[in-house]
């Protein structure tokens, strides 16, 4: 960052042209409308969700809605689908990000030094993994047949919590620190779990929140294991409900009964469908709205490692 | 410690301890022979006679006997090679640094495990694809079938439709996607305000951290043939609303334009890393030499940049058959899903998931591993040549 600090705090001293001027107006002005292109749909699909049958059905469209009302998400938060599906989907995001977190932070620092008799062989066998799997019917088959996951949270929290990708980013992270930190520990008797948990992980923070972060937004985001482990609806996670309810257009059973609501007089209020279903999507996208501000850095800084080093 | 690794015995080693260590040695080779001897046999006697004559005494016996018998030898040849003295001066380096570096294997063990029922597991299921599926007789008992299922997919006509679309939509989709983060980068890079432009980058960045299905809603919401906002713009314009969503012809520029939408910022990220690490005296000497903005991008900034283009063009190049499963899942319609949208990953799980067609999902699926597997293994090969450090 200092870098490209410096190339511009040098570039601006250099007299503009004209046609230089020019440019960098279009160019803003260009990303501008890049960002705005962008942030529109998110835009959209809050405003519909806050807007009222009445409305919808009144205007021909609707950028924002004249009279915004939280309807559509007082009811969403009122079936015990969503609030249900919400907590289970932090369970699963939380719980498969710290395991994975852990197992593979301690597989790159087992492996770190490469001087482990048998290293090639165990490199050998998580590289292998990376560009040969079963597939998916022998994969569902295995998390079915063999350990009967079905309907159990445990096939959408331990399956990926070795990612070969993080592994290589941590070892890599690992093998730039200091051998001289792990060997004055060792003379003080410390043994590895000791070091790791004491020396390695405070130093490598930054690094561990980068894959964590990575296995975070993937967890949220998927659906696909849920589709084909879970049955139960009680079972699924956000995302797969939405996409059922916006993708397959099939209404949550728990949403099929919509007489109860009633606005303040007692009358009887109606949700019109699309609302509902961004309502859904928005509150399946708000946490990663939200968090990813903070993240960010963690992944620009992810992605250069992994792609220098593969 | 490396020397620790290769240390050589100390004193000079008799006849007898080399015919001793080389027996201990050999004997360990044989049982792991034994035991994938023993392994293939019962994958293939119990494919042959299947459940209802499955009789264990007539035909599973040998087998049994050969896997106990390279079990034992495996567990008795190694216990030998740590306690027979006659070859201490081999084991004896290793049962050190065995014991040295156990609270390492400790640590690795839980991965190890994680991989080995997750990813190696499922392997034996492959054989799933050489054989008819019985529900009753299972993966083990179901019959051979050969390359039944093999035949019967490139046989049919949805082969090749399929095939072609995985390929044309991989290679279509990476020449016009893959050249917007370059612009990207470059033009960002010219943004004068650093505020302005980490404003921008956090923007840009967004639409990679939400989901498919997000992203469908999101495009619905637009695009809905009777709630789409543009359609109902149009509308009130006096204006045909456009079939975004389930107009064959306008599939794949739905791809391409979902694809540069959700993940041309995110690939911009790489380059601006690239770009920030131009040594910045080359562009002062170029202002001096008289080198105007564009000739600097051209002569400096993108020279600089070749390399991580180059290596993001090979590795994007492995992966061209089929890594958009997930979009296309979500961005496919019933208008859709059997002709332009059908790919091999779609129609591995239509096959497999959706009409329970095990054997013939499995055997698609191997096909396009082994696709995968080859075009991987090219571009690393090509990544490597070029930097000399490859991806494995």
């Amino acid at each position: 960052m200092t870098q490209v600090q410096h190339m511009h705090a040098n570039r601006n001293k250099i007299k503009i042209s004209l046609g230089d001027r020019i440019f960098n107006v279009i160019n803003v002005l260009l990303f501008i409308v890049i960002t705005l292109v962008i942030l529109f749909p998110f835009f959209n699909i809050f405003a519909i969700s806050l807007t009222s049958n009445v409305e919808y059905m009144r205007e021909p469209y609707i950028l924002w809605p004249k009279e915004p009302t939280l309807e559509a998400y007082q009811y969403i938060f009122s079936t015990s689908l969503i609030p249900r599906s919400y907590v289970l989907t932090i369970f699963i995001t939380l719980s498969a990000t710290l395991l994975s977190t852990l197992i593979t932070s301690m597989l790159a620092y087992g492996l770190c030094r490469g001087d482990l008799r048998g290293q090639k062989f165990f490199m050998i066998y998580l590289l292998i993994t990376m560009f040969f799997s079963g597939g998916l019917i022998p994969n569902y088959m295995n998390i079915t047949r063999t350990l009967g996951w079905s309907n159990n949270l445990l096939a959408l929290i331990v399956p990926n919590s070795v990612s070969v990708f993080n592994f290589i980013i941590v070892r890599s992270f690992f093998r730039q620190l200091p051998p001289s930190l792990e060997e004055s520990a060792r003379i003080d008797g410390a043994n590895e779990w000791t070091i790791l948990f004491r020396i390695i992980y405070p130093l490598s923070i930054p690094t561990l929140a980068t894959i964590a972060m990575f296995v975070a937004v993937g967890t949220w985001n998927s659906w696909f294991s849920a589709m084909l482990y879970m049955r139960d609806e009680k079972l699924f996670p956000l995302q797969l409900i939405v996409r059922n309810f916006v993708v397959h257009e099939a209404r949550p059973a728990d949403m099929q009964n919509m007489e109860g609501l009633r606005d303040a007089a007692g009358n009887r209020i109606f949700l019109n469908e699309t609302g509902l279903k961004m309502a859904c999507a928005v509150a399946t996208v708000l946490p990663m709205v939200v968090v990813y501000p903070f993240i960010q850095k963690y992944f620009e800084k992810g992605m250069t490692i992994g792609a220098v080093k593969g | 410690m490396a020397s620790q690794r290769i240390s050589m015995p100390a004193t000079p080693v008799s006849a007898q301890e080399k015919r001793a260590h080389g027996l201990v040695l050999g004997s360990i080779v044989l049982s792991l022979l034994m035991l994938a001897g023993a392994g293939i046999w019962y994958i293939a006697i119990t494919g042959i006679i299947g459940r209802k004559d499955w009789d264990f005494m007539t035909y599973g016996l040998g087998p049994a006997v050969l896997g106990i018998v390279g079990g034992v030898l495996l567990i008795v040849s190694i216990l030998c090679y740590f306690l027979v003295p006659s070859v201490r001066h081999w084991s004896k380096p290793v049962a050190r640094d065995l014991w040295k570096d156990r609270y390492r294997y400790s640590l690795i063990l839980p991965g190890l495990i994680v991989v080995f029922i997750f990813s190696y597991m499922p392997m034996y299921g492959i054989v799933l694809g050489f054989k008819e599926y019985k529900i009753k007789s299972g993966i083990m008992f179901s019959q051979w079938v050969g390359t039944y299922h093999f035949e019967r997919f490139f046989k049919s006509p949805v082969a090749g439709q399929t095939i072609w679309n995985t390929f044309f939509i991989g290679v279509t989709q990476l020449v016009i996607t893959f050249p917007v983060p370059i612009i990207l980068a470059l033009l960002m890079n010219e943004l004068r305000s650093t505020g302005y432009r980490r404003t921008v980058q956090t923007i840009i960045y967004l639409p990679h951290f939400i989901s498919w299905v997000i992203m469908y809603s999101l495009l619905f919401s637009l695009f809905s043939i009777t709630s789409g906002l543009v359609n109902k713009l149009l509308m009130s314009l006096g204006r045909p609303a456009i079939n975004l969503l389930s107009d064959p012809n306008k599939f794949y520029g739905l791809l391409y334009g979902t694809s540069i939408w959700k993940e041309a910022g995110w690939g911009t990220i790489i380059y601006m890393a690239a770009i920030a690490g131009v040594d910045q005296e080359m562009y002062e000497a170029a202002y001096l030499d008289g080198a105007n903005r564009w000739q600097q991008c051209f002569h400096i900034t993108l020279p600089s940049i070749a390399f991580s283009i180059t290596t993001m063009l090979i590795l994007n190049v492995g992966s061209v058959m089929g890594a958009n499963f997930d979009q296309i899942m979500n961005l496919r319609t019933a208008a859709t899903q059997t002709t332009v949208a059908q790919v091999i990953d779609t129609y591995v799980y239509d096959m497999g998931v959706g009409k329970g067609q095990y054997d013939l999902s499995t055997a698609i699926g191997l096909f396009q591993q082994v696709v995968n597997c080859v075009l991987l293994f090219i571009s690393n090969y090509v990544v490597k040549r070029m930097s000399g450090e490859g991806f494995f």
